[in-house]
């Protein structure tokens, strides 16, 4: 046997597959498209989430060091609606990435 | 090879896009081929339809992976001959000697020349890295550059490795008739 006849007989392939075969694999396809992915718990989520909350404290509490105590009264209202600002841009920016 | 590469690319995006029966597409287009490249490894059908039945539930695992700046039979049979080598890892069926695979032994299929399941007998009793070459090699066609990208290889280290690959076959198959003769 020579290297010309080994090519002739190792390219000339024409096998197939059953008939059934294609029915078959859909069958599994199908089966795995119907398995639930397991549910992840969103830690990444949770450290924008925590990130987020840890930036609006820290900014609250160098706002209130940093401001006089006889101007606390007027300048707190404004430390408080900076914070929720924050937390619901935070909010907003979680809801856009989930979806 | 050569099949319309937007009907794969047009395929895959609908199943991305969440249409499962799309897949059927894909799995029409390439089952010849896959199955023809898994009972290369596998050596008989039953085993060949698993193994390529494996390949395509990898492949519609893993299609989001697929983007799009390789051709998607690149990706596929890349993809396919991986799954293939490591069913050989996991089940060598060749470890008979060499000359030994080389002895006819079981018949061919009804659609396979005579000298078909010798051969790949032989050549699965080969060394890994030259089996895998040459199945390649012959499964796109004698095409080198095909072959190589399948296998991640340069087309100079697939050369080297095809050329000692079929020196080591001829001389399996020559102890082989040496063999029988006696």
């Amino acid at each position: 046997m020579d290297m010309d006849e080994i090519d002739r007989s190792l390219l000339d392939d024409r096998a197939e597959p059953r008939p059934s075969f294609q029915a078959d694999v859909m069958r599994a396809v199908r089966r795995e498209a119907a398995t639930l992915p397991p549910i992840r718990f969103p830690w990444e989520r949770l450290a924008v989430g925590a990130g987020g909350w840890l930036l609006v404290l820290a900014l609250a509490w160098k706002a209130l060091v940093s401001t006089d105590p006889a101007r606390l009264l007027t300048s707190a209202p404004a430390v408080a609606v900076a914070c929720l600002a924050f937390s619901l841009l935070v909010q907003r920016a979680l809801r856009v990435w989930a979806s | 090879m050569e099949r319309d590469p937007d009907a794969d690319a047009e395929a895959v995006r609908r199943v991305l896009a969440g249409d499962v029966e799309a897949f059927a597409v894909v799995v029409e287009r390439w089952q010849g081929p896959l199955f023809r490249l898994a009972l290369r490894y596998a050596g008989e059908r039953g085993a060949a339809e698993d193994l390529a039945q494996e390949v395509f539930l990898r492949a519609y695992r893993s299609l989001a992976s697929w983007r799009g700046d390789a051709r998607f039979s690149t990706w596929l049979i890349a993809l396919a001959t991986n799954v293939c080598r490591s069913h050989a890892r996991r089940f060598p069926r060749a470890t008979e000697p060499l000359d030994e695979a080389a002895l006819p032994a079981s018949a061919p299929e009804p659609d396979e020349p005579a000298l078909a399941p010798h051969l790949r007998r032989a050549v699965n009793a080969l060394p890994p890295r030259y089996r895998d070459a040459l199945h390649l090699f012959y499964f796109h066609a004698l095409d080198v550059r095909a072959a190589a990208a399948s296998l991640a290889l340069s087309e100079g280290t697939l050369k080297a490795r095809l050329a000692r690959g079929r020196k080591l076959l001829l001389s399996a198959l020559a102890a082989g008739t040496e063999g029988r003769g006696r």
